[in-house]
Formats: structure tokens, C-alpha cells, sequence
């Protein structure tokens, strides 16, 4: 079997809200189907966004993963209860289509106005 | 303990079941002073909390409480001032010379021990972490489990008292641990030693009961971060199986509703777990160019076929499966599906009444 892929989020983009003001956000990643590995790791933790801005995540984010690993962006509304989350955009990082060492931006789109970029770099 | 809590910890349970004994070797950590002298200071601080009447109110009341209740209380007992000394003893710790130290103390976690029989005999610990240097900052709720034959139950019994390597956040996997005894041994604690084995981090326990006999068993243990599919015992761990599928793209030719659908879906692995995406919410879809396609990246391990049904998520709560009455209009992928080409795609086209629906979803073999 290959070695796992690395990678570490460096950045999130917000180029416009779900909502008007700002989204609440946190990421659910769930590395090859598995468990999910929230950011921030605080149950119920998020970090405020505003359109028209970039942000470097402080508390490095590294993800591990044979296959792929699916990112999901979630605006949380109401602590402790996820099924009042909106859902933002999601993309799904393929071990095969990541070359070590290169760094990666992906821009998505939700109809619902959300519109973000995560910014990535592949360690290993 | 609460059923509601039963039921989050049954995937950790089988997990951990499923993966089997590792039969790592016990580690011979050696803990210093200064960790000693704080965990002999945390044992006192919990037997002083556990026996108090508050400490045995609250208690009685987790028995009965859910994830995020049991999250709130643990959360706001390292600030409770029966725990100022330690953690005094804990941010001073940085400061002491390196020779009286085994490991920088990077995370301070509190947690609540329980037995349970949840499909096998488990003890362990639900508990809250948090970093010293920067409380209010990064945090986690954890889950750390043994198996343990016989175990039935079902209750919270003591605190535990941990200081670890590793942060809040990264506090996740596999470790073995160790019992350590204090001379003189102090009654109702159990001291013990873990080695990290994935990361090879140290961490150390004090674990308290209101009586006499604290009855830890050291041994191989996983710790899994609860998120927020653990509040609403949402299934989101698949078991790998002999092949892996990913969901590519939903693509709407015809909506359900006049204006736009919101859609989300349930996929079924081999006839049997039933998984839902997003695990809440929707995504809105149209036909227009800006909403007809939903890149979905949805990966799937199964063996031999995955079902997926689509649902137009109605915002008052009532969910309409795009079925029509007697007809089955699901997406099935088989694995002989995939035969000549790893990337294919299925239609669902029907009319119901004065619903038009037609949606095509792409799918791609990667093993």
C-alpha cells in the first residue's frame, strides 16, 4: 500500500457569505470515508468570515488520507445543534491528483451565495 | 448513561473492535516530579469535588445527560477553584528546569469514566481538553476507549485527570498505557502512563472515585475527537470494503418543483447502512447555468452496490423522496457497472402527476 498523502490547509477565502453580515464558520474533513476531523476542533467552535476576505488558519490544519479526502464547509447558526447548520460548498481531494510539494486553490460555489476558496499545500 | 450517549459511542465501539487487539508493548514511562506533584494535586482536587454535595449532585445528574451537557460540564470544571491549585501546578511547569520534567504539557484534559455495555464491554472516559497556555483558545471534546470483557454498567463513574504531549487538537489515536504507583499510594486514585504510539507523545492520568477503589485497567486504548455528527448520531464512518466509489456530479435537467429543488440525498452500501449528504441541509439546484450542476465528491466503500435516493428537502421539514408512488427511481450503481469504463452515469426521468423530474448523477470506480 502507498503511503499516506499529507496535506495542510493554509487558507480559506470568503468571497461571499451564505448569509448577509458574516458566515460562522467550521470544517468537517473526512479523511478516505472515515471519521470526520472538525475545524476548529472545539465541539460547537467556529470562526467568524466576511466577504471580500482571506484567512490564514492559525492552528495549522494537516490532513492524512490514502485516497481522497472530502472538505466541507459548514456555516453554524446555533451551537451544539448541526441540524440548523447551512450547508456551504464541499470539495473532494484526490490523493491521485495531488503532487507533493505543489500548493493548490480551489474555488466553489453554493447557489445559496456561498462562495469560497481553500487554499492547500501537499506535504506528503 | 444516557441512551442517546449509548448510541454516539457505538460507531468508536465497533471501531475499535473491529481493528483488535494491537498487542503493543506496554510502555515504561518514567513520570518526573513535576508531573507527579501535579497529578497528586489533581487526584485531591477531584476526591475533594466528588465527594462534596455539588460534586455528587452533578454526578447523579450525568447519568442522565446528553453529549453536549455532559461537554458543558466538564467544560467549566478545570475553572472551578477546586482545580486552582493544579492548574496553577500546571502553568508553572514550563518554568521548571527540564531535569525535574518528563514532557511538555501541551493539552490539560477533565473527563467523566464510565463501563458500558454497547454491543461489547467498554470502559473509558468522555471527556474535555484544553491548551494551558491558552485557555478560551483551542479546545476538544474527546472520546477514549477500551475494550473490556464483562463491562455492563452503563455509568459514569469517576473523573480523570490528564495531562498530555500532544494538543488539544491532535490528541486523536492510539496509545498504551501504564499504571504508576505513589508512594505513599493515595486511596480512590489510579495513577497511569500512556505512550502515543502513532506519534510516540507521552501523557499521564490521575483517575478518581468518590470511593475507595478507583479500579482503572491500563491497557490499549483509542481516543477519537466527537464533532458534531456525534450530537445528532448522524452515521458518517464507513468500514472499507472491497471497493470505493465517488458521487462526482448531480446534474438537474428538470426540476421536481417550479423554481428550484433543495436536495439532498441518502446512500445506501450494499442493501444495508443507510449514510445522508450533506449530513444536514441542502444544496439548491435548478436548471439554469449557475445551479444545475452540484459537484458532490461523495466517497463510497462498498462491495457490491450503492443506492442513492434523492430528496427535495422542504424548509418547513417535510422531506419528498423524488420516488414516484410504486415505481423505484433511485440511483443504482453496481459493481458491474463499472465493467468497461470507471465513469459512468444514471438518469432518473419520470413524471408523477405534474412533477417533471430529471436528474443524472456521475459516478467513478477508483478501486
Amino acid at each position: 500500500m502507498a503511503g499516506k498523502r499529507k496535506i495542510q490547509i493554509t487558507s480559506i477565502s470568503c468571497y461571499n457569505t451564505s448569509e448577509h453580515g458574516h458566515d460562522e464558520l467550521y470544517m468537517l474533513c473526512q479523511p478516505d470515508a472515515g471519521f470526520y476531523v472538525r475545524y476548529p476542533s472545539g465541539l460547537g467552535s467556529k470562526f467568524n468570515v466576511e466577504s471580500g476576505k482571506g484567512y490564514t488558519l492559525k492552528k495549522p490544519l494537516y490532513l492524512e488520507f490514502e485516497t481522497e479526502v472530502l472538505v466541507t464547509l459548514w456555516d453554524q447558526d446555533t451551537p451544539y445543534v448541526p441540524s440548523l447548520a447551512t450547508y456551504l460548498v464541499s470539495y473532494d481531494f484526490l490523493a491521485s491528483e495531488l503532487t507533493v510539494g505543489k500548493n493548490y486553490k480551489v474555488g466553489i460555489k453554493n447557489p445559496n451565495g456561498a462562495e469560497y476558496k481553500i487554499e492547500l499545500t501537499v506535504l506528503a | 448513561m444516557n441512551s442517546s450517549v449509548k448510541s454516539a459511542i457505538q460507531p468508536y465501539v465497533e471501531y475499535i473492535h473491529r481493528q483488535g487487539p494491537k498487542g503493543a508493548a506496554k510502555p515504561q514511562p518514567q513520570l518526573k516530579s513535576a508531573e507527579q506533584d501535579i497529578l497528586k494535586e489533581a487526584g485531591k482536587a477531584m476526591k475533594t469535588w466528588l465527594t462534596s454535595s455539588e460534586g455528587q449532585s452533578k454526578m447523579a445528574a450525568m447519568q442522565n445527560m446528553s453529549l453536549v451537557q455532559i461537554n458543558s460540564e466538564l467544560g467549566s470544571l478545570l475553572q472551578h477553584p477546586v482545580f486552582a491549585k493544579t492548574m496553577q501546578l500546571v502553568q508553572d511547569h514550563p518554568k521548571l528546569a527540564s531535569a525535574l520534567k518528563s514532557f511538555p504539557i501541551h493539552s490539560v484534559s477533565i473527563g467523566a469514566t464510565f463501563e458500558a455495555n454497547i454491543i461489547f464491554g467498554v470502559s473509558g472516559s468522555i471527556g474535555y481538553a484544553i491548551d494551558p497556555t491558552d485557555i478560551g483558545g483551542v479546545s476538544s471534546s474527546f472520546l477514549s476507549l477500551s475494550l473490556k470483557e464483562g463491562a455492563e454498567l452503563g455509568a459514569f463513574g469517576g473523573l480523570q485527570f490528564g495531562i498530555w504531549e500532544p494538543s488539544p487538537d491532535n490528541m486523536a489515536g492510539f496509545s498504551v498505557g501504564v499504571e504508576l504507583t505513589f508512594d505513599p499510594e493515595i486511596i480512590g486514585l489510579s495513577v497511569g502512563a500512556y505512550t502515543g504510539l502513532s506519534r510516540n507523545t507521552l501523557g499521564a492520568t490521575a483517575t478518581a472515585v468518590a470511593g475507595e477503589d478507583a479500579g482503572i485497567e491500563f491497557q490499549e486504548s483509542y481516543t477519537f475527537l466527537l464533532t458534531e455528527a456525534d450530537l445528532d448520531l448522524k452515521p458518517v464512518y464507513q468500514f472499507p470494503a472491497s471497493h470505493f466509489l465517488i458521487l462526482d456530479k448531480l446534474t438537474c435537467e428538470n426540476t421536481k418543483e417550479i423554481g428550484k429543488d433543495e436536495v439532498f440525498f441518502k446512500f445506501v452500501i450494499d442493501g444495508n447502512k443507510t449514510y445522508t449528504y450533506p449530513s444536514w441541509d441542502y444544496r439548491s439546484m435548478g436548471t439554469d447555468s449557475d445551479n444545475n450542476e452540484w459537484i458532490v465528491g461523495r466517497s463510497v466503500y462498498f462491495n457490491s452496490k450503492v443506492e442513492v435516493i434523492l430528496y427535495d428537502g422542504e424548509p418547513a421539514g417535510k422531506n419528498d423522496v423524488m420516488k414516484e408512488s410504486g415505481k423505484d427511481h433511485s440511483f443504482k450503481f453496481d459493481l458491474e457497472d463499472f465493467k468497461n469504463d470507471s465513469k459512468i452515469s444514471k438518469t432518473m426521468d419520470y413524471t408523477s402527476k405534474l412533477d417533471q423530474v430529471k436528474y443524472k448523477l456521475s459516478a467513478r470506480l477508483i478501486k
